[in-house]
């Protein structure tokens, strides 16, 4: 075969297989670049929206009553989803801890894990220190 | 891969508020005492008495964290066992041992011939298993070094949710007693109108009577 007809051959056949057609193929192919998802924010998973909300309810309910500032719900659901991020990672850690002896990398994933941790953390901390701060300003029901 | 047949097998669930259902299960591996985890939370949460559903959160947090860094210890623990026959293969090459690879795993494995022949080799060397140890600290050093870390940020993060807890509630403290302090001003400003002093002159001021 001369160079021309290889390349034409290969340009054909290429073009005869460029990724997936059917939907299921193509969302499962949209999904080989994911790992984790932890670096997705929870508002972007229609079904943790509910949970994010729900929570956000409690905890303005707990702390500051049930006839408190709207305001504060606000940033209760701030709250709310740093503490499900929270979950989501520390979920997503256990079976590489439980796998820390048997499997040499599972230490180092873990690693790349905690960082997740940390930022959840992080930004619950500043969301609770904003959601007391609020209480400053609102009546003292609390 | 390394058990740990001291600790009993996971049998139910962790007896956790259902108020509290938002948090997850406790973070449990398959084998590890569930009675444990409990009786940990109920001393914490005895101790630190959660006033609301944040405290909760940092309650857990703690008890969490502390069942984190104790599993990586023992994990750790296990680890260096585990390996413990990479290291003794290193330290009877540099003994020039004959068929090295096969007898620190039969050491390994405690068979009887090997673990004497070892201990004959260790000791005609001057060595004993702190050498070993090493060697297998040397082989692992890279996953014992990340385990350090994540003990060290386990302990960093359960120290933080105590320290927010106490900011938390000291934060309310203060709110609390401002909320007082106005309570009890404006109490003594209901009891200034009560007596207030009557004019001298014993005139009844107009209006005074309707």
């Amino acid at each position: 075969m001369t160079g021309a007809r290889r390349a034409f051959a290969s340009r054909a056949n290429a073009r005869a297989s460029t990724g997936p057609k059917t939907p299921g193929g193509k969302a499962r192919a949209a999904r080989n670049a994911r790992r984790h998802g932890l670096n997705l924010p929870v508002l972007h998973d229609p079904t943790l929206t509910p949970e994010v909300e729900d929570l956000a309810r409690k905890i303005v309910k707990s702390v500051a009553g049930a006839d408190a500032d709207p305001r504060r719900f606000a940033l209760a659901c701030r709250i709310a989803e740093a503490q499900i991020d929270l979950k989501r990672v520390r979920q997503a850690k256990l079976p590489l801890v439980a796998d820390l002896q048997a499997d040499t990398d599972a230490a180092a994933r873990l690693v790349r894990l905690d960082r997740y941790e940390r930022r959840a953390l992080s930004r619950r901390k500043f969301a609770i220190r904003d959601f007391d701060a609020a209480a400053n300003l609102a009546p003292t029901s609390s | 891969m390394t058990t740990t047949p001291d600790l009993p097998t996971l049998s139910e669930p962790s007896h956790l508020p259902a108020s509290l259902d938002f948090l997850g299960a406790a973070p449990l591996l398959p084998r590890e005492e569930v009675s444990g985890y409990d009786t940990l939370l109920a001393r914490i949460s005895g101790a630190v008495k959660p006033a609301d559903i944040l405290e909760e959160i940092w309650v857990r947090d703690v008890v969490d964290l502390v069942w984190d860094a104790v599993r990586l210890r023992r994990l750790k623990v296990g680890l260096m066992t585990a390996s413990a026959h990479e290291g003794m293969q290193k330290v009877l090459l540099g003994l020039d041992a004959p068929d090295f690879t096969g007898l620190a795993k039969r050491w390994a494995a405690r068979e009887e011939d090997a673990v004497a022949q070892v201990d004959a080799l260790l000791a005609s060397a001057g060595l004993t298993m702190d050498a070993v140890m090493a060697q297998t600290l040397r082989v692992r050093i890279d996953e014992i070094e990340r385990i350090d870390r994540m003990i060290t940020a386990a302990e960093a993060r359960r120290n933080g949710a105590l320290h927010e807890l106490a900011r938390h509630r000291a934060h309310f403290a203060a709110i609390l007693r401002r909320a007082a302090q106005d309570v009890e001003n404006d109490a003594e400003g209901i009891a200034d109108a009560e007596f207030e002093v009557v004019s001298q002159t014993g005139q009844i001021p107009p209006g005074a009577i309707a």
